[in-house]
């Protein structure tokens, strides 16, 4: 397969189709300019807008993998905080305590939360819907108190100091290299995903999601593929757990409450459930709501403004709720699908079909 | 060879003296720029806002007596919700954007400890006077200064207190399952082993914990007659209310975290007999009525009701972070500032604490502790020792 292959358009039917890893030529030059722009950005940003770039960043490398369980497998976890703080405190005590670098804590923190996903996933593999959740949503609970316990690996409730150390002779002490490590991983993560759903994993997930039964008629291991969901889902949200402990220097428990794992069915929701683009832009709009609902609402000055934008953070989650709701009702499939119907509208242009 | 060397070193000690002077970040000809971090939204704000207004205080006080050697402070700012990843961005914001000397206030331990690597980057001296945890001063950390009483030294002074106003009975402790737990805990047996109390018990609870149906009951059932709580807020108003409700009428002992006009009104009648230890005074006591008329000369009507115990401390750290940088002279850099908090000696805070000593050995200011019996009625906490 050529370059040009990947990125030909051509009729939905064929085969070619199904394996190209963009759309379209022009969807291939948009997904270019946006490495180039997000490479470029430690370049003219300060440190402020650098560190809300990492969180995105970091963030979307967990809502794609948490993609795969909900989006993909359609097996809804609240355990996405438990699987975040396995990583990150992994990662924390492989660079802290044992001197490793981040090279070696992430396949770490990535295997340790898939071990970890695979105790829970055994047990729950008979559970759907809002039973999985509330048995997802206790494991992250069960990980609050085990960080709690754990003191000498966790530093319990005093925290673990993480240490940025080196690797292959290169500093990572700057944000700078931090944040390009994040997009470099970010976008390995995606290539991954792309080829997993592409693959003959995607379509089995796939059809489990659509229809279980059928899915096992037809051939597929239902349980070693959701096992195998829960596994690949949880290692990348323990990768997105490494680079948060990188990028934050310092874990306490306080960071994994169970808001983290609202805010990755938010982003997934508000993204487009399913997509592995909904989910990089789902995290930019949920990361950055809280400031740029301030800043926005400081824009209406006077008292409202005072209001508003002193309380912001207060009514994040009226905030989160409403846009929830709002995306549920006029655009289900996400931003991703407002994008795509707005394209979509603007070829048909002046046409409405 | 000799020659080309003399003479870059010439050309470069020309190009030394040639190139201006760069500025410490957050110091002008006029101003001197501090910031900080609380929850000013969220169920912390009780306690960011309040830290806030008291920091205000402070800098206009000193502003309107002519700055700091004639510069201004001016301060900035960020609301993190008591949450340890917004700490870390407001910080950034304060020490890249908004280019502040110092970092005056910060939420809490695990806030603090978020924000410290960045600081420690930069050099940047960083005060922390509402939570003074061990961790934060034990190792020591060069560029972090804690203002308070340490909870195991101070939870010992405060049992001491205690069995001096009521000798006999049985005593319990109720703490957290933490690192403050293990301090407080530490503080009780050290004191019932040297004033040979008898001690039924150390009961620990969850943290986060919202219920002590449990344990209060455990310590009736022991014949507990005096409770030491190491709860913060909603921990010491759930376990005042569940003793009412089970007919305790064994006394209650609450440490400072949560000594503040609200938690007497959130535990409504039980709060009657409740006794509190604090580094900082009340405000019906001499230094106390001082602030309170500064209070009501640099605040507005609005704000003063969000008063509390916390604008203390924010008043505190910022007349001792004034004071370091005044000692500096016009050469104002971190590196100065740091080295002049730590020879801190006997710093007088208006009578709101007792006077403030670090050495470069130490980073916490050890203070001595103050004594409040809650009355319910007036919803005031009233001072039982001076």
């Amino acid at each position: 397969m050529t370059l040009v292959s990947l990125f030909r358009a051509g009729p939905p039917t064929r085969h070619a189709h199904q394996l190209r890893l963009l759309p379209s030529p022009a969807a291939g030059l948009a997904v270019l300019a946006a490495i180039a722009l997000a490479s470029a950005l430690p370049l003219v940003a300060n440190a402020f807008v650098l560190g809300y770039a990492t969180l995105v960043t970091i963030t979307a490398i967990g809502a794609v993998g948490f993609t795969i369980l909900v989006g993909w497998t359609g097996l809804v976890s609240l355990g996405y905080a438990g699987f975040f703080a396995i990583g990150a405190y992994t990662a924390g005590y492989v660079m802290t305590k044992l001197g490793g670098s981040i090279l070696l804590a992430m396949p770490a923190a990535a295997a340790a939360a898939a071990f970890a996903s695979l105790l829970v996933g055994v047990p729950s593999l008979r559970l759907k819907g809002l039973y999985l959740a509330i048995t997802t949503l206790a494991f992250s609970v069960i990980v609050n108190h085990a960080v709690l316990l754990a003191k000498p690996v966790t530093g319990g409730s005093a925290g673990l100091r993480v240490r940025r150390g080196a690797a292959f002779g290169v500093d990572l002490t700057s944000d700078r290299a931090i944040y390009w490590i994040c997009l470099a991983v970010l976008g390995l993560s995606v290539v991954l995903a792309h080829n997993i759903r592409r693959g003959f994993i995607g379509r089995a997930l796939f059809a489990i999601r659509d229809y279980e039964v059928a899915a096992r008629v037809i051939g597929v291991n239902v349980v070693a593929y959701k096992l195998l969901s829960f596994a690949m889902s949880s290692a990348l949200i323990g990768v997105a757990g490494a680079l948060f402990a990188l990028h934050m220097r310092y874990l306490n428990v306080e960071s994994f409450e169970l808001i983290l794992s609202i805010e990755a069915v938010s982003i997934v929701i508000v993204g487009g459930l399913g997509s592995i683009a909904g989910a990089i832009m789902g995290s930019a709009f949920i990361v950055l709501l809280p400031e740029a609902a301030r800043t926005v609402f400081s824009w209406f000055g006077g008292t409202l403004g005072d209001v508003f934008s002193s309380n912001a953070q207060e009514i994040k989650g009226a905030i989160y709720g409403l846009v929830i709701i709002l995306f549920l009702r006029f655009a289900p499939d996400g931003l991703v699908g407002a994008i795509r119907r707005a394209i979509d509208a603007a070829k048909r242009w002046p046409l409405a079909y | 060879m000799r020659l080309k060397i003399s003479s870059a070193a010439a050309i470069a000690a020309l190009l030394c003296l040639a190139a201006p002077v760069v500025a410490e970040d957050g110091v002008t000809p006029t101003e001197i720029r501090l910031g900080g971090s609380t929850a000013l939204t969220g169920p912390g704000a009780l306690v960011g806002i309040a830290h806030d207004l008291g920091e205000k205080i402070a800098a206009a006080e000193i502003n309107e007596a002519g700055g700091v050697n004639g510069r201004k402070l001016v301060r900035f700012f960020e609301d993190d919700g008591y949450v340890p990843a917004r700490t870390v961005q407001a910080v950034r914001k304060l020490l890249d954007v908004d280019k502040v000397l110092a970092l005056t206030a910060s939420s809490g331990t695990a806030s603090t400890m978020a924000a410290l690597p960045l600081a420690e980057e930069k050099n940047v001296p960083m005060l922390q006077t509402a939570a003074p945890n061990t961790v934060m001063f034990n190792p020591l950390k060069k560029n972090l200064f804690v203002v308070g009483r340490a909870y195991g030294p101070g939870t010992y002074d405060f049992v001491k207190f205690l069995a001096g106003r009521k000798s006999g009975g049985k005593w319990i402790a109720i703490v957290q399952d933490d690192d403050y737990g293990d301090d407080v805990e530490a503080g009780y047996e050290k004191a019932v082993k040297e004033l040979s109390l008898q001690s039924v018990g150390v009961l620990r609870y969850k943290r986060g914990q919202k219920e002590f149906s449990a344990e209060v009951l455990k310590a009736k059932q022991l014949g507990a007659t005096m409770i030491v709580s190491g709860g913060i807020i909603g921990e010491n108003v759930a376990i005042a209310k569940e003793m009412k409700r089970v007919g305790s009428d064994a006394e209650l002992g609450i440490l400072w975290s949560g000594r503040m006009p609200a938690l007497i009104e959130l535990m409504g009648d039980a709060a009657n007999g409740v006794i509190a230890a604090d580094y900082v005074g009340e405000f019906s006591d001499p230094a106390g009525q001082a602030f309170l008329a500064k209070a009501k000369k640099y605040l507005t009507a609005d704000e003063l009701p969000k008063l509390n115990r916390y604008s203390m401390t924010g008043y505190v750290g910022v007349v001792l972070m004034a004071d370091a940088i005044k000692r500096c002279g016009q050469n104002v850099t971190r590196a100065c500032v740091i080295e002049k908090l730590e020879t801190t000696k006997n710093l007088e805070t208006s009578g709101l604490t007792s006077p403030l000593t670090f050495t470069p050995d130490s980073r916490i200011s050890d203070l001595s502790l103050r004594y409040t019996i809650a009355d319910a009625a007036k919803k005031e906490w009233i001072p039982i020792t001076k």
